[in-house]
């Protein structure tokens, strides 16, 4: 009746695929976020942006602006000072700019008042004649860089001080005699004409946005399918069942991957069907609005369309394959849901490529999982094909697919995994009294931990930076440590324990010092590569840092960004994270993760790599001695050389010009790379406990 | 038949303070079912009944030791996918996939099993028949009752006509109709000349149920015969004491010892 020996691998694979195909296809989760999603996503997004922009552009018609004079000190300076000339300007209708401005009479006195009161919204003050100044007259705007109507107002004012500059000139001109004073005043004409195509311009717009939308999307729809092919199973009991049957490992995920990557597949597609009706209606609003400006053929688009669809099915295979090998380790949609936000930042994270603007995008690039999808997308868009990049983008998603599915394999070999009843649960939603506490922190709530942190960093940190600075940074730190403390209260954790609050010997002091050392000039190294690579990135970075700084003294800079990171990303990375890490993974796997999401957290795609690797070698340290004081002592001298560097760049450069020059040749970089890593090595060799340490420790 | 020779399995477990601890679940098992018998696998919680019969299934791969199952032809299968062909395996945890009527899923498990899909169906109509399918067997899984999901559970362990049906508490938590189903079954499964492997902590379910008894306890088997035997090596009348005493003298040797 039966004959197993006649039964191919590939029937037991079609058998499994159609079980799982059938199975997900009942599911309203999975056709929700494969359809729905997709075909609603886009028009809805462009619906939204059309209402926002409409919003915006009749509230701004709709204003006027209140502005007022202050004259009463000038007199005519060398040039002539007309104040009836300019308020005619200044109150001119007749213009061709869309909004006015509306002169209050209002006692000089009273000016800065009534702009603190808002009843103005900018005011100008023209100061008698400043002999300092050649005699002129000095025009001040008055306004609140704060409120968005005084600063329009102020740019208005200064677009119409512009047209009395010009009058000014003219009415002197003429007066000395010249004939045609606009020639003197404009010698050149300044003209532009884009010559690039229309497809491109529209297609450098869409290159930036639509990679991470439809990555996310993609992702989504994966997820989802994902979740239901593993968490799933075993939430509902029928993994057993499934293991009963007569399918090696390997058929069984080879089954489920191509059903979920069905999945992912057809979210892909329907993301890009989706998009291009969009885009077609988009384009024909447009055309039909504004005749002149948009020429598209879309005809020219289906050669790019084709190549944009065969990598993006290669990227749904590959991001069925990692989402898998996440969701294996949940034992329910409830726990599977909790890793979702964190695959969610990484993958959004590394499709942000696309706003870095000229990034040149090469085989390296291309080589590098989600960035590569994003980067040809956005290229594509702009009709630039490199067939030997379209290739190993290509390949590089089916071989890391590959990696991912043998992982997979491994990770259903594990019984552990399989029937595992380990505690992994998440604590924070329980109730606090139910909670028996100790030791170290789950998984779970680790991972919920940085996330939130990462979460309150890119929500609040950014807001509190921009406005107070040094002092938002030293805010941002707080709420860092702030959120690892209020967990580990919550779930009545061991605070020794899960912060490795242990006293250092001696003699590891030295090591991590040494260890230190020697990572400095590797991440320097790293760095300057990879500063040529991406030279925009690292100006980005930069300039970030000098408004930080906004001329803040030394020592309050030193304290924010040496002391408090040192505290505060210690506590939530070396302490909370990876304590949680530690006791779950291997610890290769927990100390790589650990050096991963401190590098993530940076939020920038060169400091990824950098502080990637510092957050490897801390974890490590950690690991050895279960000292957090000493990471803390090695990431205060990592900040404060950085600090330093800053405000006496000079006299770095005096003592070490080695470290301190704006580039390397590839010898020194070749010293740099040795002595880094012999430092490294010796320190981390001083850093090891004895057996009996380690034993007392646990 | 199925043969089990020195049967081991490890496990390591995280304790306190990061100690690893590996712990024996089973420890050198060697048992035995013949065609046409019902072994009775007893033993208190945490006795390793359920990595014995999951190892026995191949769900866990033993870290030492041997299963063969001998078919009805007489082949002596070894290799994991051979022994899950010739088995039926029904726990507490192997559960149904509910989006699927019963009809759709072993038909689905047919085509797993390597059947064509004239052997399926032939095999689905004999199963409605036997187990009185017929008035849910359309129905969409999650919509039945725990008596007809139980019996669409029997259904999934008889489709491939296995040798040697593995049966992992399978009547824990059941009202008695439902588990009658379930004994009804392995009595006319032995009477067909199968082998059935059975672990229970229902003693009067087990009496008279099966022929042989193997009682484990801490991963070893502590005896071994059929229950009159049992009864009468320990000196009880009804194989609850027989068990008690049993474990009792076990923790007394084991107390000894240390």
């Amino acid at each position: 009746m039966r004959n197993p020996a006649g039964t191919t691998k590939m029937t037991k694979i079609k058998a499994i695929y159609k079980k799982e195909m059938l199975d997900l296809l009942r599911d309203k989760k999975t056709l929700i976020m494969m359809v729905v999603v997709p075909l609603l996503l886009y028009p809805l997004i462009m619906m939204g942006s059309m209402l926002f922009g409409s919003a915006i552009a009749s509230s701004m018609q709709s204003d006027e602006y209140h502005i007022a004079v202050v004259d009463d000190a000038a007199d005519s300076g060398i040039n002539g000072y007309d104040g009836a000339a300019l308020r005619k300007l200044l109150a001119d209708t007749e213009d061709e700019l869309e909004y006015h401005l509306i002169i209050e009479e209002i006692p000089s006195g009273e000016c800065a008042g009534a702009l603190g009161a808002e009843t103005i919204d900018a005011y100008i003050e023209v100061a008698a004649p400043d002999a300092a100044d050649d005699g002129r007259n000095v025009l001040t705007i008055y306004y609140l860089s704060s409120k968005s109507a005084s600063e329009t107002a102020a740019d208005m004012i200064a677009d119409k001080l512009e047209l009395y500059k010009k009058q000014t000139s003219r009415q002197i001109l003429t007066a000395l005699g010249v004939e045609n004073p606009d020639v003197l005043l404009e010698p050149v004409t300044v003209a532009f004409d884009d010559q690039s195509a229309n497809e491109e311009r529209v297609g450098r717009l869409l290159g930036m946005m639509l990679p991470m939308l439809m990555v996310t999307s993609i992702l989504m729809g994966a997820f989802y399918a994902a979740v239901d092919a593993t968490a799933g199973e075993k939430e509902r009991g029928t993994l057993e069942t499934l293991l009963t049957l007569p399918v090696g490992n390997d058929e069984l995920i080879t089954g489920k991957f191509f059903a979920v990557s069905t999945v992912a597949v057809a979210s892909a597609v329907l993301n890009l069907v989706s998009m291009l009706l969009m885009s077609i209606y988009f384009y024909a609003v447009i055309q039909t609005e504004d005749a002149q400006k948009l020429h598209i053929n879309l005809t020219d688009f289906i050669p790019a369309l084709l190549i944009v669809l065969l990598c993006t099915v290669a990227f749904a295979l590959f991001i069925s394959a990692v989402t898998m090998c996440v969701t294996t380790f949940a034992r329910s949609f409830k726990e599977a849901n909790n890793y979702a936000t964190p695959l969610m930042l990484v993958v959004m994270f590394a499709s942000f490529v696309t706003f870095v603007p000229n990034i040149e995008f090469t085989g390296l690039l291309a080589a590098m999982p989600v960035v590569n999808i994003s980067l040809l997308i956005s290229s594509i868009l702009v009709f630039e094909y490199d067939f030997s990049v379209i290739m190993i983008v290509l390949a590089t998603n089916i071989v890391y697919a590959a990696i991912a599915i043998l992982l997979l394999i491994r990770l259903y070999d594990s019984e552990e995994m399989m029937f595992g009843e380990g505690d992994t649960s998440i604590q924070i939603f329980t109730s606090r009294k139910e909670i028996r506490g100790g030791g170290v922190p789950t998984m779970s709530d680790a991972v919920l931990v940085v996330a939130t942190a990462l979460l309150l960093l890119l929500y609040v940190g950014s807001v509190v930076q921009a406005k107070f600075m040094l002092w938002g940074l030293f805010i941002t730190q707080l709420l860092i440590i702030g959120v690892p403390l209020l967990a580990v209260w919550y779930t009545k954790r061991d605070v020794r324990e899960t912060f490795s609050l242990r006293l250092p010997k001696p003699v590891w002091v030295l090591g991590a010092v040494l260890a230190e050392t020697g990572c400095y000039m590797l991440v320097l190294v790293v760095s300057l590569v990879l500063g040529r690579l991406f030279p925009q990135d690292i100006q980005t970075v930069n300039e970030t840092m000098d408004h930080i700084l906004g001329g803040a003294g030394f020592v309050p800079a030193l304290l924010v960004i040496a002391l408090a990171p040192a505290v505060c990303e210690e506590a939530l990375f070396r302490g909370y994270f990876f304590s949680a890490a530690e006791k779950r993974l291997r610890p290769a796997a927990a100390i790589l993760i650990g050096g991963a999401v401190f590098g993530i957290y940076h939020l920038s795609f060169v400091k990824f790599f950098t502080t990637g690797i510092l957050g490897i070698l801390f974890c490590y340290v950690v690991y050895r001695t279960k000292s957090i004081l000493l990471t803390s002592l090695m990431h205060f001298l990592n900040n404060a050389v950085s600090v330093v560097a800053i405000f006496y760049p000079e006299r770095m450069q005096r003592l070490l010009p080695v470290l301190f020059q704006e580039s390397l040749d590839v010898g020194e970089a070749l010293v740099l790379v040795i002595a880094g890593t012999v430092c490294m090595a010796g320190g981390l060799f001083l850093c090891t406990r004895t057996s009996k340490e380690r034993m007392s420790a646990g | 038949m199925i043969q089990a020779k020195n049967l081991t399995k490890t496990f390591t477990r995280t304790e306190k303070k990061k100690k690893r601890v590996s712990f024996r679940a089973v420890d050198d098992i060697s048992i035995e079912a013949c065609d046409g018998e019902i072994l009775g696998v007893l033993g208190p919680n945490g006795a390793g009944k359920t990595t014995l019969l999951r190892m026995l299934g191949k769900l866990m791969r033993p870290t030492g030791g041997t299963v063969t199952i001998t078919d009805a032809a007489g082949r002596e299968l070894t290799q994991e996918v051979e022994i899950k062909q010739s088995i039926g395996y029904l726990s507490g945890n192997t559960k149904l996939y509910k989006r699927f009527s019963a009809r759709e899923m072993l038909s689905m498990l047919g085509e797993i099993y390597g059947m064509t899909r004239q052997e399926t169906e032939e095999r689905i109509a004999r199963i409605i028949d036997i187990l009185n399918l017929g008035a849910f067997v359309d129905n969409r899984i999650e919509r039945l009752s725990t008596g007809q999901t139980q019996r669409v559970s029997i259904a999934r362990c008889l489709l491939h006509s296995p040798q040697v049906y593995i049966f992992d508490e399978p009547t824990l938590g059941l009202d008695i109709i439902s588990s009658r189903s379930i004994i009804d079954f392995m009595k006319q499964e032995k009477e067909n000349g199968k082998t059935v492997l059975y672990s229970t902590h229902y003693m009067e379910e087990a009496e008279f149920l099966c022929d042989r008894i193997v009682m484990i306890y801490q991963g070893r088997v502590v005896a071994k015969g059929s229950p009159d035997e049992l009864k009468e090596q320990t000196r009880t009348t009804n194989l609850r004491e027989t068990f008690l005493k049993l474990i009792e003298d076990e923790a007394d040797i084991q107390g000894g010892k240390r």
